[in-house]
């Protein structure tokens, strides 16, 4: 590697602990987030996932359009957003999760 | 109503919109294709506009939210035919993209050691003395994220200013053999079909593809029709499970580089039970085999001499070679030779990051070719990009070593001169020889001798996304002599590195346009501010080649001594070297028009710059109509569809042999170079996570996605970590011949690979897997083979810590 690349292995590293203590400080806001679900075919999962939605204060659930559930999801932060959306892409039921827009103009980016 | 209660009700109507779309089809909720979007962001105060993701190369359409100079909204943009409106994860935060705290916004020059700010002048004058003190050793190194002016004047520099061809971009390492399989089947490259046919096919068949997380607004677009009630049959080829696996109704495991094997089995039963597209094959099909060395035209072969040469791929054999089951390999012929359904094909980087690329390439067309599963909706052999404008930029501007707009190649004397009317050149002055491909552009710069003393890298990451670092990078930066220039915005891993850094401005901080995987060129406009003194890449070039031409380098002036670069605005120059004036006019425009006049040459056309300002992109050939309107080409060599076929139903009109036919090729499976033994017995493929793009320079900085995948790792087999005693999350060592990592192991991870075989993503600075991997490419594309090299994987010894 070499003294200079162990020298910027170090770097590498000193840049991961500044960033991690960046993602610390990240300003919160309240992003809103607009959402489509598309649910499983299988009628009772659709069913168990709609009322596992119904049941999370955050959400904003729209009503049913062939299958796709419209949904509004407004969080403390971005970070708490990312991982509703990813929670949700794991839910029982729920066989995909589109993004359709984000707004962050509350939120210190 | 509160204000944000209006936010709410606007989202709300906007995920209505999309999904009132998504279920009943694309006619349904276009009455404001983007009003729900501008009503969901503030409304007062936020303008909107128009632009491409800057991340992939699906090239989905965003809405970007301005406010007080910043970017505070991102929506799908409904208008957008690509992603009817909307995005995945990445697209969800492309905005924030902009805002990482560490910004490079200052020129910096090493100075005993350290990298300390200079001026722009200065910078600009250190990269002149470089060029002028050895034209014939100075480089650029691009990008398939240039934008297509960016590369246009970067392509124009060096091969009409310097005259040395050396400019190679990194799209050399992720589809330089999907263009040679394009090239020695058709004649000409990039593909016939286009996301189109995902919406008409009934057989969906991925080669080593993973679209669900690397291209998963195209991928959701297939599961939409499914859930719609329609049946699309999913096959996934592959040597590891990933999240696409899931969705599939077969997955099939094959052994690392034994796809040719596949592919020739499904022609050899095509072929021995008849059920080929004979009048397809008869009115359309030339047959070749390889020559030694090899060519893009090969060797004429009589169909007999192919049925003779596939004939020992019978399924049993070929699950011998692949580890397919037979009964599998049986499926696909089936399949495909059936009359009565449409198979789409998609690749990536799976085919083309392979030390037989062209050849794999070659086999896929040809199996669509035999069974004529080619050029109707839903029947089309197409390869995806992983980056925005990897087509755009470098496969038609030919920002490659050998290559010339428009398709055109430094080695045809006819194309050369083509290229040196447009550009106003003294005959003569391109030079004939090809540039180094990057491979041997960075092994020429690592060793003292090397014929490449400068390079100059733009939008791109060498240091961690190379081969083989530690003998393609890392040498030069300790030889004296060698002088690494890198124009980027963020401190990535090769500015760290550098001698000279230049602050970039990024996406839409600058006018831009770009081509992504279906052929379709996009434009933007600038929206903000670059912040400090980060500079548009495009302007970076033309102040580098005024100070060139004020220090009268032979080849910056045209045969009537005018500049090689010349900017009007009403009839009078415009100074657009000097920062404050380059606005004064639109640089992308006149760089295109220029541009534009290439692409007739290979019935490429490109429509007038304003006509994309108007479209969400639009895919060429795109030809003017009677009635002055310009009209674009979805599905290419097909008579329902493309203006230059003029005979039968259809004509690859730049066949190689000039018959109007295409080549379907035999190519033999043959080994790798380089398979796991006793003493590096474990299989190691490299790529990319859903998190994070390429080598995570952009990503990694939005902390969301930071924290969902925060370091890499090595994926290992079960059975393999018990048989080590390697427990989950332990750090080990994986090492190669070339190089080695430490890193946690999770066992099974996200692909559970298959026994024997490790996975490691590559987007982690801290962690250079890059080292271990093969610089073995193919012979025709020169693209390496990050997909299979022999590691071993060791447990770290007791008391030492990294």
């Amino acid at each position: 590697v070499g003294e200079r690349g162990e020298e910027r292995e170090r770097e590498g590293v000193e840049a991961a602990r500044r960033a991690l203590v960046r993602v610390l400080r990240w300003p919160v806001g309240m992003p809103i987030t607009a959402l489509v679900l598309t649910l499983d075919d299988d009628p009772e999962a659709r069913r168990a996932a709609r009322r596992s939605l119904e049941q999370d204060a955050r959400l904003w659930v729209g009503d049913e359009v062939g299958g796709r559930v419209p949904l509004v999801l407004e969080t403390a932060s971005l970070v708490e957003g990312e991982r509703a959306v990813e929670a949700l892409s794991a839910s029982d039921g729920v066989l995909f999760v589109d993004v359709v827009a984000i707004d962050f103009s509350d939120t210190e980016a | 109503m509160e204000r944000r209660d209006f936010l709410k009700q606007a989202a709300m109507t906007a995920a209505l919109i999309a999904a009132s779309r998504l279920a009943r089809g694309p006619g349904e909720a276009q009455a404001a294709p983007s009003r729900a979007a501008e009503a969901s962001a503030g409304g007062a105060g936020v303008t909107w506009d128009k632009a491409p993701c800057r991340f992939c190369g699906t090239g989905c359409h965003v809405q970007v939210g301005v406010k007080g100079g910043k970017v505070v909204a991102i929506a799908g943009d409904q208008s957008a035919e690509v992603n009817k409106g909307l995005l995945c994860v990445k697209g969800y935060h492309v905005g924030l993209a902009l805002y990482g705290h560490d910004r490079l916004t200052r020129p910096l020059l090493r100075k005993n050691g350290k990298l300390e700010p200079i001026s722009w002048e200065q910078a600009l004058e250190v990269i002149a003395d470089r060029v002028m003190q050895n034209p014939k050793g100075f480089a650029i190194y691009g990008s398939g994220q240039w934008t297509i002016p960016e590369g246009y004047a970067a392509n124009k520099l060096i091969k009409a200013g310097l005259g040395n061809n050396q400019i190679d971009p990194n799209a050399r390492l992720c589809m330089a053999s999907a263009v040679t399989g394009f090239l020695s089947t058709y004649g000409v490259d990039e593909p016939a079909g286009c996301y189109d046919d995902l919406d008409a096919c009934d057989v969906l068949i991925m080669w080593g593809n993973n679209p669900a997380e690397m291209h998963p607004v195209l991928f959701s677009r297939v599961l939409e029709r499914r859930t719609r009630g329609q049946d699309v049959l999913m096959i996934d080829l592959t040597t590891r499970r990933t999240r696409t696996s899931g969705f599939c109704q077969h997955t099939l495991f094959f052994k690392p580089n034994t796809d040719l094997a596949i592919a020739n089995g499904i022609a050899h039963l095509l072929v021995e039970r008849g059920t080929y597209d004979r009048a397809f094959v008869d009115q359309h099909c030339n047959f070749r085999q390889r020559t030694d060395p090899p060519s893009l035209d090969g060797k004429a072969m009589t169909f007999e001499d192919y049925r003779r040469s596939l004939a020992e791929y019978t399924p049993e054999r070929v699950e011998e070679i692949s580890g397919v089951p037979a009964a599998d390999i049986r499926l696909l012929a089936d399949l495909f030779g059936r009359r009565d359904v449409r198979i789409t094909s998609l690749w990536c980087m799976g085919m083309n990051q392979h030390t037989r690329g062209t050849a794999i390439n070659d086999l896929v067309h040809g199996v669509h070719l035999l069974s004529g599963h080619f050029g109707k909706p839903g029947d089309a052999p197409t390869s995806l990009t992983g980056q925005p404008s990897a087509c755009g930029t470098v496969r038609e501007v030919g920002t490659l070593a050998h290559g010339l707009p428009g398709g055109l190649v430094v080695t045809n004397d006819k194309h050369r001169e083509e290229a040196e009317e447009i550009w106003n050149l003294p005959p003569g002055r391109i030079n004939p020889k090809p540039g180094l491909h990057t491979v041997e552009m960075w092994r020429q710069f690592s060793r003292p001798e090397g014929a490449i003393d400068t390079i100059w890298v733009m939008v791109t990451n060498p240091a961690q996304s190379l081969p083989n670092t530690n003998e393609l990078f890392e040498p030069s930066r300790k030889l004296p002599g060698k002088f690494l220039i890198v124009s980027d915005v963020y401190p990535t891993a090769t500015v760290k590195a550098a001698d000279l850094v230049l602050p970039s401005a990024m996406w839409i901080e600058k006018n831009g346009m770009v081509g992504n995987s279906e052929r379709r060129t996009q434009q933007w406009f600038k929206m903000v501010e670059p912040p400090g003194e980060a500079r548009d890449d495009a302007w970076q070039l033309l102040a580098v080649a005024k100070k060139l031409l004020d220090r009268g380098l032979p080849g910056m002036r045209d045969k009537d001594g005018r500049p090689l670069f010349h900017f009007e605005k009403d009839g009078k120059e415009v100074p657009v070297w000097e920062w404050k004036r380059y606005y004064d006019v639109n640089v992308d425009e006149q760089l295109f028009g220029e541009y534009r006049r290439f692409s007739r040459f290979k019935h490429k056309d490109l429509a007038p710059y304003q006509e994309y300002v108007k479209a969400r992109g639009l895919r060429w050939p795109v030809v003017q109509q009677p009635d002055g309107t310009w009209r674009e080409t979805r599905f290419r060599f097909s008579r329902s569809d493309d203006p230059y076929v003029t005979k039968g139903d259809v004509q690859f009109y730049h066949s190689v042999t000039r018959d109007d036919r295409a080549l379907v090729w035999f190519h033999p499976y043959e080994p790798p170079p380089e398979s796991p033994d006793a003493e590096y017995p474990f299989w190691l493929c490299t790529g990319r996570v859903i998190e994070h793009w390429h080598t995570g320079t952009m990503t990694m900085r939005v902390p969301q996605l930071q924290r969902a995948m925060p370091q890499a790792y090595v994926e290992v087999n079960a059975e393999d970590a018990r048989r080590l005693g390697i427990a989950n999350g332990e750090v080990v060592i994986v090492e190669s011949r070339r190089g080695k990592v430490e890193l946690p192991a999770w066992i099974d991870g996200r692909g559970a690979p298959a026994k024997g075989s490790l996975f490691v993503p590559f987007f982690d600075e801290s962690i250079p897997i890059n080292r271990a991997t093969l610089d073995a490419h193919d012979p025709l594309s020169k693209q390496p083979d990050y997909k299979k090299c022999a590691v071993r994987l060791l447990k770290r010894p007791k008391g030492v810590v990294k």
